[in-house]
């Protein structure tokens, strides 16, 4: 019974059977030892070199043959559970010895997760460059108050200044969006679309990054005629049953306008005081801040700090958006139904209440349905975006 | 000294980056030649005025360098390397002043490379071969003195690179007038106070010389106050007369920096029996002028090149790699050009004079090998032109703020070794060695094919225990 090839006195035949995989036979190559040939290899006095290919006979012949048996290897313990267990041990003692690389700043980190008026900090301020002016003989004196110094050529804005107004001018978003106001983000310089459709976005406003239609808020009736509108309730519902209203009534007019460069768009800041409409602008300090309303002094002209600035008042539209939802969830609104959608209803309600008594006189005519009779309700606007862009943004907002 | 207690945003600004950019030095005054010669406004000047600025790629590619405005995509993309130095934040143009700095930042880090430490001048022209020989750093602690007191001063005089007054030499006469004027002209009874002091010590060390002789006490010392007028104005006729003694009092008075003194064999005829006379060694910055900035001007603080360079064939090398120049001037005598002119790591390197293969100039050498040639003929067809291997030996730094380069041949091993490593052309050792090993392709014995041809590479390892197949 032949048990290993290593034993001695292995028959030559079954030595050429036991040849065959080549596996073995590499084994064997590479070992250190010699393997013992015995004295059974005198019949045979080629020295073949071992790992040369032994050709097989043909399968007839091997019919008799005893089948190889398995190699057994020395019995190595299984200490899989114990490589495991010491593993992680090692990485609990040595898993936190090294530097770790941390990537702080991200140029795209203010849209993948745009900062509200809660970050609004001074590092993050100075780290998106918005305490650099213009060149010191650029200035508007007007700015003097806003400016702590000059250095290399340029006036430096007072980071708390900054902060203080931008926490301010975000306050004042938050609570128009909360009233129901219609909010405009305009930036018309290359690069700051991104910027004013993001914020647009969160706090549900009309955004602008094209040229402003000289006359869109003071000609309205000329420009915008004919742009689609739209009734929403209290819960941003749209409200059927004000068609004919909606046909005759003037177009929308924005409730605040936040302005990224106010230097190249004094048109539609003079329109809108011309109306009353607050204004919010970043104010470099070659701008007069007396054009907007509420002035953010910071840098106009880097993108990463308006980026910073639209991202914080988006934010906090968003927020005064949220807010205003759940409240009217609660039964609170906080604003009041427009005049003339008042006075539109009123007439309804009238001319329904003479259609019931004609219904009562001649019974068997339809009724008209009364939309008056539901409460409060909320005019809003929403017009075609391909056919004026500067109005496409007047999107899903709510009027006055 | 408490620091001024300032608001958390001002405290933040001073801490930021942009504030913590240093002023732009003034530029090199320039050569006042320049009117009669070719200038370039757009040449790389002497030394770099302004930081360096770069940015990661991530911001880059927005154009966001930190600084007011985002900077121009199309400039500063297609770069090779991403470095401007800001000359202005914002102009009166609405735009920031830029321009690209790789040229004094990528030859700050080539020079690097060339682990070159700075050596003090040499004293005289003349004695260039043996400073590129020998140098000194200039981190030697004999020169490298700053704070020192009035006796350190004059001891330090020749050796020191830092000096309250002018380099009398280096400046203009409307300059040297202005000095006279405004310092020297109001100091005159100062000065004379300071020689009555010298003379009243020389008299009191003549006094007791000649009490000495005659074997009497040494009478009591002369104090300033003694001196009459009348001594001192002899004392002054006699100092008028010897220039050299006159410019070192004046010079230690003014604390002037040393010129180049020349000492001639004629002075010595000059000088008065029975003084004792001061002859020392000339200082390194007489020539051509102190240093404007530290000697190093910060480019190296390295004190010596003297490490050892390995080979993981050849072992320990005695010279570290040569340094491929470049030949920006062939010798030419047509174009009256007799001296060669090499670059360097970006700079223009200093031949010395001596027995050199780039001083070579007979007509014997010009065409017969690839140096000769690049040193003798503009190579338009090679990429980049003609270039030549050197070995840099010293690195000084001129009073303009000038690199100066030594540069002198290399030795051919260490060459040979470099082209090999480099796998350039004519530094095949190794394969031809191994080459020689192997059997040629026709065998020289037709019939020795029988014969058991043995690899020169396999000779078993240790994993078979000299087991070859």
């Amino acid at each position: 019974m032949i048990d290993s090839p290593l034993l001695t006195g292995i028959s030559i035949k079954a030595r050429r059977a036991l040849a065959a995989p080549a596996r073995q036979a590499c084994l064997r190559a590479l070992s250190t030892q010699p393997t013992p040939t015995g004295v059974a290899d005198l019949t045979d006095p080629i020295l073949q070199p071992p790992n040369a290919q032994t050709p097989q006979p043909p399968s007839i012949f091997t019919a008799n043959a005893k089948p190889g048996t398995r190699r057994k290897r020395p019995a190595a313990p299984d200490t899989t559970v114990q490589d495991y267990h010491r593993a992680l041990d090692l990485k609990q003692q040595l898993g936190r010895v090294g530097s770790r690389v941390e990537r702080t700043y991200r140029p795209a980190d203010v849209f993948l997760n745009p900062p509200g008026p809660k970050d609004v900090t001074l590092e993050l301020l100075m780290a998106s460059q918005a305490h650099m002016g213009h060149h010191t003989s650029l200035w508007n004196p007007a700015n003097a108050r806003y400016i702590y110094g000059v250095r290399q050529g340029i006036h430096i804005i007072s980071l708390e200044q900054t902060a203080a107004h931008l926490r301010r001018a975000a306050r004042v978003v938050e609570e128009v969006a909360y009233r129901g106001g219609l909010i405009l983000f305009v930036g018309t310089r290359p690069g700051q679309t991104q910027i004013v459709t993001q914020a647009a976005r969160m706090s549900r406003a009309c955004h602008l990054f094209t040229k402003w239609t000289p006359g869109s808020i003071t000609n309205s009736e000329v420009i915008l005629n004919g742009m689609q509108m739209q009734m929403l309730d209290e819960h941003d519902e749209p409200i059927e049953g004000f068609h004919r209203h909606l046909n005759e009534r003037r177009p929308l007019v924005p409730d605040l306008v936040v302005c990224l460069n106010p230097l190249e768009n004094y048109v539609l800041l003079h329109e809108c005081s011309l109306v009353n409409v607050p204004t919010i602008g970043v104010v470099d300090t070659n701008t007069e801040p007396t054009w907007v309303t509420y002035a953010i002094p910071a840098n106009d002209d880097s993108l990463r700090c308006l980026a910073v600035v639209g991202s914080v008042l988006g934010r906090a539209g968003e927020a005064g958006h949220l807010r205003r939802l759940d409240d009217a969830k609660k039964g609170s609104v906080a604003w009041q139904t427009p005049l003339d959608v008042q006075k539109f209803m009123e007439i309804e309600r009238q001319n329904a209440e003479k259609d019931a008594m004609k219904e009562a006189r001649n019974p068997g005519h339809d009724s008209l349905s009364n939309d008056g009779e539901r409460g409060q309700k909320k005019a809003a606007a929403d017009s075609l975006s391909q056919e004026f862009p500067q109005i496409a943004d007047f999107n899903s907002s709510s009027s006055r | 000294m408490a620091q001024r207690s300032v608001s958390p945003g001002a405290a933040l600004l001073r801490s930021s980056r942009m504030f913590s950019m240093p002023a732009p030095i003034p530029p090199p005054p320039g050569d006042y030649s320049s009117a009669t010669k070719h200038y370039s406004p757009t040449a790389t000047i002497n030394y770099p005025t302004h930081l360096s600025v770069t940015t990661p790629s991530s911001s880059r590619i927005v154009g966001d360098w930190g600084f007011k405005r985002p900077f121009p995509l199309k400039t500063t993309l297609k770069t090779t390397y991403p470095l401007v130095r800001v000359r202005q934040v914002d102009s009166t143009e609405h735009v920031t002043d830029f321009q690209s700095s790789s040229d004094h930042t990528i030859t700050l880090q080539k020079f690097q490379e060339l682990n070159m430490p700075i050596s003090v001048p040499p004293e005289h022209a003349d004695d260039k071969y043996k400073q590129a020989q020998t140098p000194v750093s200039v981190f030697e602690e004999e020169g490298d003195v700053t704070a020192i007191d009035s006796q350190m001063a004059v001891d330090l005089e020749n050796k020191r690179w830092k000096f309250k007054g002018p380099w009398l030499a280096g400046l203009t006469d409307g300059q040297f007038n202005e000095y006279l004027e405004k310092t020297v002209r109001t100091r005159r009874p100062e000065f004379r106070a300071y020689l009555k002091g010298l003379l009243a010590k020389e008299m009191t060390e003549d006094q007791g010389r000649v009490a000495r002789e005659a074997g009497e006490t040494a009478p009591a010392a002369v104090n300033a106050g003694d001196v009459t007028e009348t001594q001192l104005v002899g004392y002054l006729r006699r100092l008028r007369t010897d220039r050299m003694e006159l410019f070192r009092l004046v010079g230690r008075f003014l604390d002037l920096a040393p010129i180049a003194g020349d000492l001639k064999l004629r002075h010595l005829g000059s000088l008065e029996p029975n003084k004792a006379t001061h002859l020392t060694r000339a200082s390194p910055y007489g020539a051509t002028g102190p240093p404007i900035t530290h000697p190093s001007a910060g480019l190296s603080y390295l004190r010596t090149r003297n490490f050892g360079d390995n080979h993981p064939v050849y072992g320990p090398q005695k010279h570290h790699p040569p340094v491929k120049t470049r030949v920006l001037m062939p010798r030419s005598s047509g174009t009256g050009n007799f001296d060669v002119v090499l670059g360097i790591a970006g700079f223009v390197a200093e031949t010395p004079y001596g027995d050199l293969t780039f001083n070579i100039k007979t007509i014997k050498g010009r065409n017969q090998t690839d140096m000769g040639r690049a040193l003798h003929s503009l190579e338009l067809e090679k990429y980049g032109g003609g270039k030549v291997y050197g070995r840099p030996t010293a690195t000084t730094i001129d009073s303009n703020g000038r690199v100066r380069i030594n540069v002198t041949d290399a030795s051919k091993e260490s060459e040979t070794i470099h082209k090999e490593m480099l796998g350039e052309e004519g530094g095949e050792v190794y394969e031809k060695a191994l080459k020689s090993n192997e059997p040629p392709e026709v065998p020289l014995n037709p019939r020795g094919h029988m014969r058991q041809r043995r690899s020169p590479l396999l000779q078993g390892s240790s994993e078979s225990y000299g087991w070859t197949l």
